[in-house]
């Protein structure tokens, strides 16, 4: 591998419109109400999903630009923090702005160590958390998606 | 192993399909571990069921075409994309599964590099890579709802 292209286009592909897999990040946000932000669907709100997602967008983030990081433990309430009111105005402005320094960390990111485990008693290479960034987010962009169409249809239900 | 090539391809869907890939759990790994009975319930629109169906379709479009099968065409939303299932169970669906990631990485064996940036046969403006690359994502995507829909139903019991 001689750059980091593939994965900054990664980022690309996420915040477009009609990527492959479904629906980009602007495009899913811009379909939901404000009021279903903080609305649960049994155990989970769309809310919450987003800020989990922005939580190892920062994680992704510091790694690349080597700042001091800590560990999230899984399933921790560092890993799904409290979104706290956050507006939709507000995710969008955090997903734009971690695209970039996601962006700019990619670009710079030194090839030669790709392949390295990111840490000795992990079997994940640095390949691995690279693709697996993007990779995060899909997955759970799908559950926003998902929890979406079923806020809409219990709307719809009520009409 | 590059970026884009068809080992990174094969690579990528055995992480995806095997356990514990970086962003959480792994296809097998998820849908072995959800009960018979919360396969066909519906949440919603939805089962994991539905969207197991919905993924064994894409999966067979790529494989389709990375054989160049001209005649094999999915229109996004028709009832084709979304098969009725409802008569498959989980055995039977998981199956399915296996086989297509069987046929998928042999496809990714037998294409040279080089095919993946054609376009796709024959009325697509993307090329072969991208599909590949999409399809990938795509399980993904699904496979976080499945995982939520199971917690849901896990929850409600």
């Amino acid at each position: 591998m001689q750059n980091t292209n593939y994965f900054v286009s990664l980022y690309d592909n996420l915040h477009r419109k009609m990527p492959f897999f479904g629906s980009g990040i602007e495009e899913s946000l811009d379909r939901i109400p404000e009021e279903h932000l903080h609305r649960p669907v049994g155990h989970r709100t769309i809310a919450q999903l987003l800020t989990h997602m922005l939580v190892w967008r920062e994680d992704l983030i510091k790694r690349l630009h080597e700042l001091p990081r800590e560990k999230i433990e899984i399933n921790s309430p560092e890993d799904w923090p409290e979104p706290g009111d956050r507006t939709k105005a507000d995710y969008l402005q955090a997903f734009a702005e971690t695209k970039v320094k996601l962006q700019e960390g990619l670009a710079k990111y030194d090839v030669s160590k790709i392949n390295d485990l990111v840490h000795p008693d992990y079997d994940y290479t640095n390949v691995n958390v690279l693709e697996g960034g993007a990779q995060h987010d899909i997955y759970h962009l799908g559950q926003v998606n998902l929890l979406a169409s079923i806020l809409r249809e219990l709307e719809e239900a009520k009409e | 192993m590059t970026n884009g090539n068809t080992d990174w391809f094969a690579d990528q869907f055995e992480t995806m399909f095997a356990a514990q890939p970086w962003y959480g759990k792994g296809m097998l790994e998820s849908l072995e571990a959800i009960p018979e009975e919360r396969w066909q319930r519906a949440v919603g629109h939805q089962s994991i069921a539905r969207l197991v169906g919905h993924m064994l379709m894409w999966r067979r479009f790529v494989i389709e075409k990375l054989r160049n099968n001209d005649d094999f065409v999915l229109q996004y939303f028709s009832p084709e994309e979304w098969p009725d299932v409802r008569h498959l169970n989980a055995g039977q669906l998981l199956a399915e599964l296996k086989t297509s990631q069987t046929e998928l990485l042999q496809e990714l064996e037998r294409v040279p590099d080089v095919a993946l940036e054609e376009k796709v046969p024959s009325k697509y403006d993307y090329t072969k890579g991208t599909l590949v690359n999409g399809v990938l994502q795509h399980d993904i995507y699904h496979l976080g709802q499945i995982n939520l829909l199971n917690a849901q139903i896990g929850k409600d019991k």
